[in-house]
């Protein structure tokens, strides 16, 4: 059971729901944009996270918002994980989010809220930074478009009225390379979660579960240069220890994935 | 459909749970499992590790699994909630009975309802499919097999009734 009462707001638009924020903020009361629930109402039972009020945007219509437009997908960021997965096309998208957490909780978890909680992994996130996916953002401003890259930084640069709106992804089939490992059982966080794209001499590398939080670079490797040895070493400091496992293993696990990607992997045609 | 309510005071939310109303009073931070194990006496879904873990908290809000352990009451009184006791002799149920699909029972409501949903959405489901979304539930007897068994012929009956 959850042992503190909460206030229960849920607003049906965007702007509303950003102007009760900012009231709430003015007020000194700690108000947090609620979707899923899975994340928050796990930390509200052990005591880990406290609220004086909860925003439900799961009834806001463009957080659920599922499409194509102008060759993009657009995604709501209350729509849940299983619902991308099934009505959605981009396969290297789909099979990082097919690893997160169970199919049933997969029908709770939302991308926004998988991307913006407070968890260390947010493992969603590692495709569409490697994909250069667009975040919408709304504020007392208006909503406006970013680069996801510019945005992300360990975790999303939000303010605290700021509320993730969707998600735009251009996918063009590009090859791309993934690889997830756990310490026991499949459904599980991971100690190693790596995903990269390659356009030409542009190597995208994200990393969940390697270090404190997700890490994400784009490297620019010459057809000369070894690109196993030069991407291990921008990571190899970044390596996290915990009682799952130790700096040395990850820094094992890394290196074995770069041989797999660098030596058999999509990503290894020379261009 | 609730769109404001304060941490101090109860609210009445209507539920339509296995196709009839019940009235409840509820705070805010009343989860989905609480309210119907305890107002409306419906225990079929049970607390198991109430941390969204072990799926025995299972029920289907508009045919979906969700955990009611991780759903607040409040956010679900437009939804159509399916618990255990609304499933009346489906093929599931059937075999679970002939095929071993339980022992101490703890986990079975919340499998039933999973697999029914997955049965109902996917008749055709592969094994991979039927993997994914059953490994959602865990069952401490570790009774899978007789699970696994009860699955597959639920949906051999069900192809066939559908052909």
């Amino acid at each position: 059971m959850i042992r503190f009462d909460f206030n229960y707001e849920k607003p049906e638009t965007i702007l509303k729901a950003v102007e009760i924020m900012s009231d709430c903020i003015e007020s000194n009361k700690e108000t947090i944009y609620y979707a899923g629930g899975t994340e928050l109402l796990t930390n509200f039972r052990k005591g880990k996270v406290h609220a004086d009020v909860l925003i439900d945007i799961k009834g806001l219509k463009p957080l659920n918002t599922l499409k194509y437009e102008k060759g993009a997908l657009v995604i709501g960021a209350a729509v849940s994980l299983n619902r991308i997965i099934e009505e959605s096309h981009i396969s290297p998208l789909n099979e990082v989010l097919r690893e997160i957490a169970d199919h049933t909780t997969r029908n709770s978890l939302t991308l926004g809220g998988n991307i913006c909680g407070r968890l260390p992994y947010r493992e969603a996130v590692l495709p569409l930074l490697a994909l250069n996916a667009t975040a919408v953002i709304a504020n007392e401003n208006g909503i406006n478009e970013k680069p996801l890259r510019e945005v992300f930084d360990k975790r999303m640069k939000l303010r605290h009225n700021e509320l993730l709106v969707e998600i735009i992804v251009e996918y063009k089939n590009q090859k791309h390379f993934a690889k997830r490992i756990t310490e026991g059982t499949d459904i599980d966080y991971p100690i190693f979660h790596l995903f990269a794209t390659r356009e030409d001499d542009i190597w995208n590398i994200a990393l969940s579960g390697y270090g404190a939080f997700p890490i994400f670079e784009s490297i620019k490797i010459s057809s000369e240069e070894d690109p196993k040895s030069i991407i291990y070493n921008v990571f190899k400091e970044d390596a996290k220890k915990c009682s799952r496992a130790s700096i040395e293993y990850r820094q094992h696990l890394l290196l074995c994935t770069l041989e797999d990607m660098v030596k058999g992997g999509e990503l290894s045609e020379k261009r | 459909m609730v769109n404001s309510v304060r941490n101090d005071r109860y609210t009445e939310v209507i539920l339509n749970i296995n196709e009839s109303q019940h009235q409840v009073l509820i705070k805010p931070n009343t989860l989905l499992l609480h309210t119907l194990r305890e107002q409306v006496g419906l225990t079929g879904a049970k607390g198991g590790c109430e941390n969204s873990d072990c799926g025995a908290c299972t029920v289907l809000i508009d045919g979906i699994p969700k955990k009611s352990c991780m759903t607040l009451t409040i956010e679900v009184g437009d939804r159509e909630i399916t618990t255990i006791e609304g499933l009346n002799d489906t093929e599931i149920q059937r075999a679970f009975i002939n095929f071993n699909g339980f022992q101490c029972g703890y986990c079975t409501s919340g499998f039933l309802l999973n697999a029914h949903a997955l049965l109902q959405n996917k008749p055709d489901a592969t094994e991979e499919e039927k993997k994914e979304w059953l490994s959602s539930n865990l069952c401490r007897c570790t009774g899978y097999e007789g699970i696994k068994k009860a699955v597959d012929h639920a949906q051999e009956m069900i192809q066939k009734n559908n052909k």
